[in-house]
This record gives C-alpha cells, structure tokens and sequence, in this order.
C-alpha cells in the first residue's frame, strides 16, 4: 500500500483515564501472529471505529481484548490493569461475530439475554429481581420486549443479533465491544441500534465497533482506526480521516459515506425503528 | 401393583429408576446443547472398564465404574479442549480401549465370564443392592446440587462459548464439570439402564421436550418428567413384561419422543398463518375509536391506541398489546385521520363497507338479507353486550335474533373463506410457530386493503383468529407471556 500519512493519534482529554491500553501488542492464534505491533489507546467516552477489509485483523485485535486470541507481544492493558489480572468482567461487554443463535435446544430470547448478567451474579447464580430488571431494559432498548418469551431460533438474523447486542447491554458494561454489529441487519433497524448507542454513550458507555460498513455509524463516531493487514493504517479523528480521504482508503471509498451524507445509503422503511425493522409480523 | 412394591428389589428398582430420570436428562440437555450426545456412549464404555475390575479384585463395582468414568471424562474433556486435529482418534481409542478392556479383564477374573456384563450394559433389575442404592442416592442429590447451581453458567458455556470466556466465566472448569456430571450420571444408570444405554435416556427425553418446551427452562421440565415417567414405567413394564429393563426405559423414551413428535407436526400443520407475539390487553373495558380520548398512533397496517403506556390495537373482541416503540425513526407519531370517504361501487364491496364510510341509510340499496349485515362497529349501541356491539342482529326483535346470528355467522364465515386466497398470500411461519389463520381485519397479507385497487377501506366483519385455529393462540400467549 501507499505509505501512509503518520497516524496523528489525537490527544485525549486530559481528565478521561485511558480504558483500553494496547502497547506494541501482537495477536494471534497459537505461535501464529495475525497482527503485529498495535498501539492503540481509547480513553473513557470516545467512539471508536475500527475499519478494515475483511481478513485484516480487525476482530483478531477485539477477540485479543478479551483473551479469545493469543497475546504474543506488547502489553494489554484493561481499565488501567493487565488484561490477566482484569477481574471486573462486567465493565468490559463483547458483542460478538455471530450469525446465529439457534442451537438444537429451545432457548427464549430472555434467557439468553440473561445470560449477560451471569457475570454480576454471585456463584450461587440465584437472579435477583436488579437482574431480572436490567434484562428487561436491554431487551426494550434494542426493542425486542415484545419477543421475550420466544424461541431465538424463530426470529430473523438481524433480531438475533440484537439479542446479542441486549446480551452485552445487559451486563452494563463500561465500554462495550462491538464485532460486526451491522451485518445483516436491515438500514432501518441499524438506525434504530445506533440511536440506541447514541444514548448510551451520552450516558458515558465508551464503544468499540469494529465493522466495514460505517454508514451507519457515521453520526456517532469521534474516531476512527483502521486496519490493514495486521497493522494500524491509520488513527485519527473522525475529521481528520474525512480529510485525509482516498490516501488512507486507497481501494476503498469509505470516506464518501461519511464526506457527503447524501450518498449514505438511504432509510428503506420509514416506519422501521429497531422494533419494527426486519421483524416478521 | 402392591405386589410389585412389596418385593424388596422392585422397591429399590423403582428408587433407582427415580434417580436415573431425575439426573440423566438434567446432565443430558447440555450434552444435546453442545452436540455432544454420544459422549455418554463412550463414558459407559470406560465405566464398563471400571466395572469389570471391580468384578475381578472382587470389589464393589460401583466404586470402580466410578473412578473409571470420572477419569475419563476428565481426559476427554481436556483432549478436546486442545482442539489437536487428533482428538478425534484419542477418544476413539479410550472409549473402545474400555470396552476391549473390560471384556478381557472379565475373561481372566475368577467369578466372572463375558456374559456377566449383559447385566452392565443393558440393565437389570434385580441387580439392584441397598449398598447401591446409597450410592446412587449420595451422586444424584450431587448432579441435583451441581447442575442447580451451575446450570445457567453450563447454558451460557454451551450457548456461546466465546462470549461465556470473554464475560470472565471459567470455562474450563465448567467444561470439566459437565464431563465429570456425564460421568456420574453414567454410574448412577448402570444397574437399572445399563453403560450401553445410558446415553439414550440423557438425550432422548429432551429431544422429545424440546417439542413441547417453549423455553430452556419449561423445556428442561417437561425432559426431567419424561425421564422419571420413561424410567420408572419402563422398570415396571419390564417387571410385568419379564424383559431387560434397559431396553424397555429407552424404547419408553422414544415412544414419548415419537408421540411428541406427531403431536407437534399435527398441531404445526393444523393452521397456515403464523401469528406471532400476540398478547392480550387484560381487563379492557373501554371501546377504542377516533376521538375516545387516546392517542392513536398508525403501527404498521393498523392503529394502535396509546392507553396508560401501552399499545392497544383492536383484535377482535379484545385488544392486544403491542410493544411500545423504543426509539421512533423519522415519522412522529401520526393521530389517525379521518377515514377518507369512499364512493361505493359494486353492491358486493358495498357489503364490506365499515361505517366509517358516509351514511347512506342502514342497508339503503341491498338486498333485504344483507341490510342486517351492516356493520356499525363504532354507533354507541344499547344492543352492545358486555362491551361489545351485536353487530348482525342489531335492530331485529329479541325472538328472531338467534337464527340471524347463525345465519351472519355461516355468511362471514362463506365471506371470509372466499378471501383465503388472500390470507394465504404470505411466508409461512417460523420455526416451532403453529399457523394461525386470521383473516387479517379484510387486509391483504402485505397490508394493502381488498378488493378495489387503491380504493377506500374495505373490511371483512370476523376479526377473530378461526376457531379451530384458537388455542394455537393459546399456546402462543403462553409462550409470549
């Protein structure tokens, strides 16, 4: 690729601690490293974008959040401690790449929302009714409330995955970690989810997403990174990469999304919020 | 039936076909989640190991089938955990390295030849010992412990085993508690399933609950049920019947597997649209129409009424609930407008006019059958009983009021089958849903009206789901509940 311009990390707000603290990390699977020498550092509040074409190691670095992947160099640092001894699970929420939820046994949307709250609960796993309150907030913010009591595997793809979302919201989480929120998920109901982030991050949730579509985010962001076979290609504000433009996204015209609103995709269904959008009746 | 529960071993046959049901189908349902259903098989296999040097020290079997089954379930657990490309093989080899085992050991024991493991592999009741029993009792009041506790970290671990290790939980160890609960459960069956069998009475009954189940939890009921019901009948058919109780638990199993699975099919093939989430407003008793006070709001192809919060949309004789919006997109809630007035064309559509269209007289220029067909849903009505208007025999003396409700009942009925067409137009429904037919409030399947292209609001009177079709609803509320 075309040497890219010097990635102007922007200064964090003096007050904000960082969150995420990654310093010269490599991930990877077994003695394989998928991506090398990430320096990256996300400070209470901020919006972050991860971009990439696929394969190039986007959902490696946010799987090596959570130790899914290999730690194979540099430094993770989770709320200002090392990811190994990070205990306070609850603080940091994973949506992750899934596409579906339906297994061979008969499981509820509540249920498996539930399970987003197993971290907060003691080791005898007895719900309380902070618990049980807490689900039923996830599921009316991703505006499946209605569909509680029903099988997951009777609802459509974009539904599942926001019940994955309402799984992770379910925790509440501090910084919340999203691995390809948007896939599959009609225009309408993408909206309707990133209003629903919209409010939390005004509420102090710090959001990582890591997505190639970026449209719809593109309200919402303040940074943006992207990833280019396994390095960081670029870090900068969401302004900074609106002008830094066709250099950093040599084959790609992520950039326009956000450059000219009026080629953003538009809203199929107007009467699509997420409790609507890509539901059967 | 009292002389069967007289007889000593019949007594602690029956005990230990309790437990066999209480515990095989908790452990098992996890199995099923994780496909992982024939693991069982290859524990019994080792414990059958256990089991014949026990035979040969002249030990308790019991005690060795234990240990050996627990050993192993550990090593399985941790081969597959390494997720080496091998794993495949070294289970393989464990598993048929116990039963090659087992069959020689026996061989070479003073007391024992390779037919006295029949009574291991496939069960027997009479081989049941007060000893046992205490053992047996001991384990499951252990699996009932464990898996109570534990249960939905073992859902969340067999659900989605990349968020369960990002959320913190110990994976590993659950893995291995699940193994070591598979191991367990496997010696507690082996005098009344038998080692060969035990795998099926994990998975079969929640394979049949998950047809009657609507969620893990009802489902995982309906399995311990079925398990206890196919264990203890199965030891008593096989008292009567005089033949190996293993064989006829797992052949009990899967009657109630098949039973469940016609009885799901038929209840599935019954109706052919789905209707999904339905709830019912409860105690409703004020008559939603424009100007009574609440918002109206258009959700889709209808009007919901905003009612202290909730979402009201008229079904029939009740209102459901509907959700109320989380976020609402570009279009602000619309208050309903006025019906646009339509100009009656042919008399057939005239028939299915609401009153929403101009008045013209009650029935003016219908044929005289007809005229008490007319709906007048929203005239405030002394007629209305318990809430709701009698719509066919409005005006018509008391006396001839049952024959003309018949009557308006068999022509809605005509009415609305001549619109099947239309109802049928649309997906069939998802998985597990039953299909309803309704007839969608004179709307096609996509919202738009029937019959004129474009035209004014046309509305078949019946609003309810069919009555045959109802106690699906029935099911579905339960479900949405």
């Amino acid at each position: 690729m075309s040497t890219p311009p010097a990635p102007p990390t922007p200064d964090p707000p003096a007050t904000a601690p960082p969150v995420i603290a990654l310093r010269g990390a490599s991930f990877g699977y077994g003695d394989h490293a998928v991506v090398h020498d990430v320096d990256l550092t996300i400070t209470a509040g901020e919006v972050v974008l991860v971009l990439g074409p696929n394969g190039s190691g986007k959902s490696t670095i946010a799987k090596g959040l959570f130790g899914l992947t290999d730690l194979l160099a540099g430094e993770v640092d989770v709320f200002g401690m090392p990811r190994a001894d990070f205990r306070d699970f609850p603080r940091l929420g994973y949506v992750p790449q899934r596409h579906t939820l339906a297994s061979s046994v008969t499981v509820t949307v509540s249920e498996v929302v539930s399970s987003g709250r197993l971290s907060r609960q003691s080791w005898l796993g007895i719900a309380t009714r902070a618990d049980r309150q807490q689900v039923r907030r996830a599921l009316e913010l991703v505006g499946l409330a209605d569909r509680a009591g029903i099988d997951v595997g009777a609802l459509s793809g974009g539904q599942q995955r926001r019940v994955l979302i309402a799984r992770a919201l379910a925790g509440e989480p501090d910084v919340l970690v999203m691995d390809e929120p948007t896939a599959g998920v009609d225009i309408a109901s993408q909206h309707g989810l990133v209003e629903v982030l919209a409010r939390l991050v005004a509420e102090g949730l710090t959001l990582v997403v890591v997505t190639h579509e970026l449209a719809a985010f593109a309200d919402l962001v303040t940074r943006v990174v992207v990833v280019d076979a396994g390095r960081i290609a670029f870090d900068g504000s969401r302004d900074e990469f609106v002008a830094a433009g066709s250099d950093v996204l040599h084959d790609h015209d992520w950039h326009h999304h956000l450059d000219r609103p009026d080629r953003r995709p538009a809203v199929i269904s107007a009467e699509g919020p997420l409790s609507q959008g890509g539901s059967r009746e | 039936m009292s002389e069967m529960l007289s007889i000593d071993f019949m007594q602690r046959a029956l005990l230990a076909a309790l437990l066999v049901g209480l515990s095989a189908p908790l452990v098992g349902v996890f199995l099923v989640q994780r496909r992982l259903a024939l693991i069982g098989d290859g524990m019994g296999h080792v414990a059958l190991a256990g089991v014949a040097v026990g035979v040969w020290l002249g030990q308790s079997p019991v005690w060795t089938a234990l240990i050996g089954a627990v050993l192993a379930a550990i090593i399985v657990e941790l081969i597959r955990t390494s997720g080496s490309a091998h794993g495949d093989v070294a289970l393989a080899i464990i598993f048929y390295g116990g039963i090659a085992a087992s069959v020689v050991i026996i061989g070479k024991s003073p007391n024992g030849t390779p037919a006295s493991l029949t009574a291991y592999l496939f069960g027997a009741i009479t081989t049941v010992t007060a000893a046992d029993l205490w053992v047996f009792g001991v384990l499951t009041v252990v699996i009932l412990l464990v898996v109570g506790v534990l249960r939905w970290r073992l859902f969340a671990v067999a659900s989605d085993e990349e968020y369960a290790r990002s959320a913190g939980l110990p994976v590993l160890a659950l893995n291995l508690a699940l193994a070591v609960l598979t191991a367990v459960t496997v010696v507690v069956s082996m005098r009344i399933v038998g080692l060969l069998l035990i795998s099926a009475l994990m998975i079969v009954p929640n394979a049949a609950a998950q047809l009657l189940g609507h969620s893990f939890r009802s489902s995982l009921a309906w399995a311990v049920a079925i398990g206890v019901a196919c264990a203890v009948g199965g030891v008593a058919v096989s008292y009567a019947a005089d033949t190996p109780s293993g064989g006829t638990i797992v052949l009990l199993a899967i009657g109630a597997f098949v039973v469940a699975a016609v009885g799901s099919a038929v209840r599935t093939r019954l109706g052919r649209v789905a209707l999904a989430g339905h709830a019912e407003a409860e105690g409703h008793g004020h008559e939603h129409g424009p100007g009574c006070g609440h918002e109206a709001i258009q959700h889709g192809d209808h009007v919901d009424y905003v009612h202290d919060g909730h979402h009201h949309a008229p079904h029939g004789a009740h209102y459901d609930e509907h959700a109320a919006m989380a976020t609402t997109l570009s279009t602000p809630p619309a208050p309903r407008s006025p019906t646009p007035p339509s100009t009656p064309s042919r008399p057939t559509d005239d028939r299915l006019r609401s009153a929403a269209d101009p008045p013209t007289g009650r029935g003016r220029g219908l044929p005289r059958r007809d005229r008490r067909l007319r709906v007048r849903p929203r005239t405030p009505c002394p007629d209305a009983r318990g809430g709701q208007l009698d719509r066919a025999c409005h005006g018509l003396s008391l006396a001839r009021r049952p024959r003309h409700r018949r009557r308006a009942r068999r022509v809605a009925h005509r009415r609305r089958r001549g619109r099947l067409s239309a109802v049928l137009d649309r997906s069939p429904p998802p998985p597990r849903l039953p299909h309803v037919r309704t007839d969608r409030r004179g709307r096609r399947a996509d919202g738009r009206d029937l019959g004129r292209a474009g035209g004014g609001r046309t509305r078949v009177p019946g609003r309810a789901a069919y009555r045959r079709d109802r106690r699906h609803l029935r099911h579905l509320l339960r479900a949405a509940a």
